[in-house]
């Protein structure tokens, strides 16, 4: 039993990592584990609530305080299916702006008759709650200042138990673009962000690589991690020609250190805290999606 | 040459421009549901091109932009950036090289659901 509540639960890690920020840079570190080898977790419940803040620094040191809901149902111990919506509010040089961000609704799954239940599954979709066009006093503003990317997007992912490793693969492939951002740098009254109007956002693919132990006799959960992330092709905009324009350097490889802790309270209840921060980033990156640095606080509970 | 995306839309003054100094000028008309009054002029102030929406007003909407272009509804147009003020004075820059002669309309367009509100042909 323990075994298969384990697999489960390792499944729902690579969700929460995929969700984390809309599936780029340090975005991905953001949501804290849930998972851990010894102890009870909230997911082992059949439903369990989680509530996330996230501060997070971002392009030309726009802050931006992140909050999601997070609703899990568990339907077997091979199938569970989680609920997230999310809302951000970024504060910087255009000023403050607050909105929702995304729903994504994904289901984990775990194989049966598998040694040690290692692999698990997940697949699922993310659902853009604004166009990305939010103002502020009619001027638009760069993709950093939106809650969402205005993309309907299909994830899918697997995970690894590998000895004491653990190995986290998954994609986020935009498939519907609703994105109706109109920031034109040309036209800003405040240099320092890429043009994103009409914005059109390629896929990720990442690779996470941790190794998590316990301490406190199995009370502190630790899970220092390397995150990659490969952009997979050139994010393009339309320029003020209607002509649609590649933003070089917008593809490529990121880089991330993690370190995520989490300490497990009486009654199904957990609290989860992460930090991360870029070792490599994208040379151009007009998504607004890259962290500086990443620091979220969650609590969960189940019933 | 391309022209090159290195202008600014603000505003260089509302003031009212003599009527020699206008190179071009078309009256605005709107399209079905739009309310949209003024007149678009066309003005050279020292080294730039400049558009003046003179006693403009328009139906509010959610994204609009104001475009020069070679028709309407908009295929080939300069995105001038996004209107300033639903009404009253406003100017906007054009960048350089363009031939008014192909880009003989102003258009206030919504880009967010692809509407045009209205469109000022210019003599």
């Amino acid at each position: 039993m323990k075994k298969i509540l384990f697999t489960g639960l390792l499944g729902l890690l690579v969700q929460n990592k995929i969700m984390a920020q809309g599936c780029s840079d340090a975005g991905f570190c953001t949501l804290p584990i849930r998972s851990t080898k010894i102890g009870h977790t909230a997911i082992q419940q059949r439903n369990a609530l989680s509530l996330e803040t996230s501060y997070n620094i971002g392009e030309e040191q726009t802050t931006i305080i992140g909050l999601s809901v997070q609703y899990d149902r568990k339907f077997s111990n091979a199938l569970t299916w989680h609920n997230k919506i999310t809302a951000s509010n970024m504060h910087g040089a255009f000023g403050n702006a607050f909105n929702a961000g995304d729903i994504y609704s994904t289901v984990t799954y775990v194989p049966k008759g598998q040694k040690d239940n290692a692999v698990s599954f997940l697949a699922g979709v993310k659902i853009p709650l604004t166009g990305s066009n939010d103002k502020i006093n009619g001027v638009s503003l760069p993709m950093v200042f939106q809650s969402s990317l205005g993309t309907y997007d299909f994830v899918a992912g697997a995970s690894l138990l590998l000895a004491k490793w653990e190995l986290n693969a998954a994609v986020q492939i935009p498939v519907i673009n609703s994105n109706k951002n109109s920031f034109l740098s040309t036209y800003s009254p405040i240099p320092g962000f890429l043009s994103t109007n009409l914005f059109q956002r390629k896929a990720d693919a990442l690779l996470r690589v941790g190794y998590p132990f316990t301490a406190g006799g199995g009370k502190w959960l630790f899970n220092p991690n390397l995150l990659g992330i490969y952009h997979l092709g050139k994010d393009s905009y339309e320029n003020i020609f209607g002509k649609r324009e590649a933003i070089q350097g917008s593809d490529g490889f990121t880089l991330n250190a993690n370190l995520q802790v989490k300490y497990l309270l009486p009654k199904n209840a957990s609290l989860q805290f992460s930090i991360a921060s870029p070792l490599v980033v994208r040379d151009s990156r007009p998504d607004g999606l890259t962290r500086s640095l990443v620091a979220a606080v969650g609590y969960s509970f189940g019933w | 040459m391309p022209l090159q995306a290195t202008v600014s839309n603000t505003a260089t003054g509302s003031g009212q421009r003599a009527k020699s100094d206008t190179l071009y000028r078309g009256i605005f008309s709107a399209t079905s549901g739009i309310t949209i009054m003024g007149v678009a002029k066309i003005f050279r102030d020292s080294t730039d091109h400049v558009l003046q929406l003179d006693s403009f007003a328009v139906s509010a909407g959610p994204d609009l932009k104001v475009y020069l272009a070679k028709e309407y509804p908009p295929v080939n147009f300069i995105n001038l950036g996004s209107l300033q003020y639903n009404s009253g004075s406003q100017l906007y820059k054009i960048p350089a090289g363009v031939n008014f002669s192909e880009y003989s309309y102003v258009l206030i367009h919504c880009q967010q659901y692809n509407h045009l509100f209205g469109y000022a042909s210019l003599k």
